[in-house]
């Protein structure tokens, strides 16, 4: 229990400097014919360790693989699933970022192992914990095309389901933070019934001896929590994380259940103005209460990819910085 | 000339241009070379697109890496950050807005003329508008997206002004990040508005990927006569849209899919038009690609327009021999200028130059302030007059 510092999910696999873009020398030398898949694979397991490496160095108390294999934050999952062909580029929201769009062709299932053994490289290589991450089935299904199913909401459902397993793999391979990122959630708040729905059966995947003490995470971002804590904390996770970036005092403090853990996006992942960590720990201030006694996790409030990787690795000390501070505010 | 063809703007870089930019911005090369290499390739992309048969020419923007880092280049106000992703391995250097932002000198004056005068068509002038601009920078300075868009609006303005002075009969600002915040279109429109203000060029946009559903049909309330979509990559679904709600603007109709590397046929562009003409006026018709082709080899996008000219060209016999009879008539919103917007006026094509000096656009124009103080004087215009005038 206590105040402490994460990445929310990806971080950036290449900088300025000639030997931080060896992943996107490798691609390209994929692309043309001039490396093989091992090639590449031997890359994303140098990289990854590397993103790992300087996420603990800037501080961060839990966290990710930074998704360095991840063609874009849909498709690295979606394509491993039975029943799913990826198709055209599409705008991923309001990012100027793109994802190639899942459709489905037939019943989606799992499969097999998605993630598994890149979560288990980043564990073998990390000396912090690690959080898995993977897209929320809401979202996965927002973002695809329909195909056969009759309303996204069935689709929702047979995503949740391949997600069960795919958690519970994770939980077996000693996973304790597991995330869904549901995105959309914030965009359309009226999909928290089918969220709760998704959850509920994505759990299922937890619920077995072996899965130890995985917790779910709800990751929501690409907008502000305005007043919905409170109600997300009932769609059924463990742990909530929130956009919550902005200047001055958070406002009112929320009641939420004892024992759900928060992840606060107090940091900017969107921009790169840095914030200052004393200025980001007094936003806390009017919160301290119903921060005590629960994991807090402070960090960007969206994937770090979205800035250059100077300035990611300048995020994530603050975050680490604030969290330290954000102890004395809250005690 | 009916069916116009055109392209978005930008055309594939050849290696000697790669080659170039990568020397010049390690120092291992002058401007002066790289821009000898960016004039060639501008020249060999001309003469291929008068080769190909295209009517409204563009410069290929061979000297242009993103195309908003480009313009934050150079522009007071800007530093560049490091390399971000985009999609897949494709990265670039955003901008950061640090400072009030203003326009040191014109930006790409020089390079419009020069193509210009490497051709007899109409030449295209490109700009990437401002909310676009606002969208796709971080904002250290001003913190407020309406600052940041009006400011940019300013500035960008001062080069529409600049174009139209130098005989830009069209002039297109592109804003693809329009459709991604529909929360926004009333920024998105209020700076593409002060961007506008006053020009009497035949303004055209380009809008792509994104949530139509949100926007549509309010943002035709963008003052351009010319809106340039990419339909054929979604299938032509959004002329579903468009029959619901009509179409109140000429329209750059996208019968080629960029993001594939199969090469349309001259039947597929066909059939694409023929459902084009269900919808539109014939005289409202442009046909382009779906968006830039940058991304595409110089051999597929030369097979792909050439395939866009052959099917074109098809129909336009098919129609002056009557056998095609497009019916849809211009709808009564585009004269009067429908949502506030200025009308409609279809013109063709025109062949000859149209130099600044020789055949000016506005002869004798005058200043066109951002604040709509344009003082553009009568007489003397070689263009047909505008039947509305810009808000």
């Amino acid at each position: 229990m206590g105040i402490s510092s994460a990445n929310l999910n990806n971080y950036p696999r290449i900088g300025d400097a000639h030997p931080q873009q060896k992943l996107r020398r490798t691609i390209a030398a994929v692309d043309s014919g001039k490396a093989t898949a091992d090639d590449l694979r031997a890359a994303e397991d140098e990289v990854t360790a590397e993103v790992i490496a300087e996420q603990e160095a800037a501080g961060l108390d839990l966290v990710t693989d930074g998704q360095v294999r991840w063609a874009d934050p849909v498709t690295h999952f979606a394509r491993g699933l039975e029943g799913i062909e990826v198709t055209g580029l599409l705008r991923y929201f309001d990012t100027n970022t793109y994802y190639r769009q899942p459709a489905a062709r037939g019943p989606v299932k799992w499969k097999g192992p998605v993630t598994i053994r890149d979560f288990q490289f980043a564990a073998g290589k990390a000396q912090k914990p690690v959080k898995a991450v993977l897209p929320g089935p809401a979202t996965l299904a927002t973002l695809s095309a329909a195909g056969p199913y009759a309303s996204v909401e069935a689709l929702a459902g047979d995503f949740a389901r391949a997600l069960r397993d795919e958690v519970a793999a994770l939980a077996l391979a000693g996973a304790t933070w597991i995330q869904l990122d549901e995105p959309v959630l914030a965009r359309k708040p009226g999909l928290a019934p089918l969220v709760a729905q998704c959850l509920s059966e994505v759990r299922g995947g937890l619920s077995g001896g072996l899965t130890g003490k995985a917790r779910l995470l709800l990751a929501t971002y690409f907008g502000p929590a305005d007043g919905r804590l409170e109600a997300w904390a009932g769609l059924g996770a463990d742990g909530l994380a929130v956009d919550v970036a902005g200047k001055g005092p958070l406002g009112k403090a929320p009641r939420l259940p004892d024992g759900l853990s928060l992840t606060l996006g107090v940091l900017d992942g969107r921009n790169t103005k840095l914030e200052e960590p004393k200025s980001v720990a007094e936003r806390l201030r009017p919160w301290a209460a119903a921060l005590r006694g629960r994991d807090v996790f402070l960090a960007p409030n969206a994937g770090l990819e979205f800035l250059p990787r100077d300035v990611a690795r300048a995020k994530v000390a603050c975050a680490a910085e604030a969290a330290k501070r954000a102890a004395e505010v809250i005690r | 000339m009916i069916l116009p063809t055109s392209t978005i703007g930008s055309f594939p870089k050849p290696d000697e241009v790669k080659e170039a930019r990568a020397k010049a911005s390690h120092g291992r090369a002058g401007q002066d070379a790289l821009r000898d290499v960016e004039r060639r390739a501008t020249q060999d992309c001309v003469r291929m697109q008068e080769e190909l048969g295209l009517d409204i020419l563009v410069d290929g923007e061979m000297y242009r890496g993103d195309m908003a880092t480009y313009f934050a280049e150079n522009m007071d106000g800007f530093k560049i950050s490091g390399l971000v992703r985009s999609y897949g391995n494709r990265y670039y250097r955003k901008p950061i807005v640090v400072g009030p932002v203003r326009r040191r000198s014109p930006i790409t004056l020089d390079w419009f003329r020069y193509a210009r005068d490497l051709t007899d068509r109409p030449m295209k002038a490109i700009l990437t508008g401002p909310y676009t601009m606002m969208d796709w920078c971080f904002d250290e300075h001003y913190g407020s997206r309406r600052d940041v868009a009006l400011a940019m609006a300013e500035a960008i303005h001062e080069e529409v002004a600049d174009l139209e002075k130098a005989g830009a009969q069209y002039i297109q600002i592109d804003e693809p990040a329009v459709s991604v915040r529909p929360d926004e279109i009333g920024l998105a429109i209020e700076s593409f508005a002060a961007t506008v203000d006053g020009i009497r060029s035949h303004i055209l946009t380009h809008i792509c990927y994104g949530d139509f559903d949100a926007i549509y049909p309010r943002m035709l309330e963008i003052p351009a006569h010319q809106f340039d979509l990419e339909l054929s990559n979604s299938g032509l679904d959004m002329l579903e849209r468009f029959r619901r709600n009509p179409f109140t603007k000429e329209i750059g109709f996208g019968v080629l899919d960029v993001h594939t590397h199969e090469v349309e046929t001259a039947d597929q562009v066909k059939e694409r038009l023929r459902r084009a003409l269900e919808v539109f006026p014939l005289a409202a018709v442009y046909v382009n690609p779906d968006c830039g082709l940058k991304t595409r080899t110089t051999e597929e996008s030369r097979a792909k327009l050439a395939a866009m000219v052959e099917g074109t060209k098809a129909i336009r016999a098919e129609i002056e021999s009557g056998t095609l009879r497009p019916k849809v008539a211009a709808p009564a919103a585009a004269k009067a200028g429908g949502n506030g917007a200025p009308a409609v006026e279809v013109r063709v094509a025109a062949r000859g130059k149209a130099k600044a000096g020789k055949k000016p656009a506005r002869k004798g124009a005058g200043k066109a302030g951002p604040k709509g103080k344009a003082k553009a004087k009568k007489g003397g215009s070689r263009k047909p007059a505008r039947s509305g005038k810009r808000r």
